[in-house]
């Protein structure tokens, strides 16, 4: 599952992980302080791509500055036999960021698929999961919106 | 909260859906949308002064770099002291999001590790330095989808 990278591909996702510089020709700069050619650095991060271990490369951006300013995370009751139909199902929303099957804890948490939305307002977004429910066909739901970020941060190579 | 102009919304969705991996990037998105690369700079630059664009570089798929494990944790914590026991958690290297929320259960982190056993020992040091005893622990057992882009385009 883990994917071997050499000790080059990993100064390189080191050296990108703040973001690349803002420059004409940016992979030039970071090849510059690699001492490797800005066509080996291009070329290892399409590799890394095909591999995954690259999910994406692009902007990442806060939505709440942007009127997106309530997410709000759904937790469903789907029948164990039905989660990855539904899940599937649930992924293809745009208005879903985030779908995860997690185990219940049986008698105390009985949800067991998560969605993390991002609306508007509250009303949008309790409007989206009500759709969402329809389409799923899943009612047995509730939606926890965030009073506050206390951290969001994305996972550091070290 | 900043309105964004049509361009803008065309910029945030090359950006994020289709940055071009060439030598001239920006060059090749100011063409793409008719622009000059000086153009394409400057606006990246604003937006991110904005707090708008949080960075520009690669996605990493946490699997895929050593971290095997994550679960999510919902903790009842006191109201009055959510503050600085999320100050606390927020900490952790290996916790990467964590919210409050309006539930009974009221706080809602994540946390990544290389391995079960490693997960373990962070969930048990967090307990104990902030003396939480009910938190539900809830491990992905099967992920769907982690795409955080967003589409301006429509409306």
């Amino acid at each position: 599952m883990v994917f071997q990278m050499d000790c080059v591909d990993k100064e390189l996702l080191k050296m990108m992980q703040e973001g690349i510089p803002l420059v004409s020709r940016p992979f030039a700069e970071v090849a510059k302080r690699l001492g490797i050619s800005e066509e080996e650095v291009l070329s290892r991060i399409r590799k890394l791509m095909e591999n995954g271990v690259i999910r994406r490369f692009g902007a990442s951006i806060r939505p709440e500055r942007v009127g997106l300013v309530t997410s709000a995370m759904i937790v469903w009751k789907v029948p164990p036999s039905k989660v990855v139909e539904v899940g599937n199902k649930m992924a293809q929303f745009k208005e879903v960021t985030h779908c995860y099957e997690r185990q219940a804890i049986p008698g105390k948490w009985e949800f067991n698929l998560y969605c993390v939305i991002h609306g508007h307002s509250k009303k949008d977004c309790e409007e989206i999961a009500k759709h969402i429910s329809n389409s799923i066909g899943i009612k047995e739901y509730m939606l926890l919106f965030s009073e506050r970020e206390f951290k969001n941060t994305s996972v550091k190579l070290s | 909260m900043i309105s964004l102009s049509e361009s803008d919304k065309k910029l945030l969705y090359v950006l994020q859906y289709n940055f071009p991996l060439v030598r001239e990037p920006w060059k090749t998105i100011a063409e793409s949308l008719g622009m000059s690369e000086e153009e394409v700079l400057k606006r990246v630059k604003q937006l991110m002064d904005e707090g708008i664009i949080r960075r520009i570089g690669p996605i990493f798929d946490a699997r895929k770099i050593g971290f095997g494990a994550s679960t999510l944790v919902a903790a009842k914590v006191p109201s009055e002291d959510i503050e600085r026991i999320a100050g606390i958690i927020s900490q952790f290297e290996n916790v990467t999001h964590n919210y409050q929320r309006k539930h009974e259960y009221n706080l809602w982190f994540t946390v990544l590790a290389k391995n079960h056993k490693d997960l373990q020992l962070i969930l048990e040091k967090i307990k104990s330095i902030t003396g939480l005893k009910d938190i539900l622990d809830l491990p992905t057992s099967k992920s769907f989808k982690t795409d955080v882009r967003f589409d301006f385009g429509e409306k």
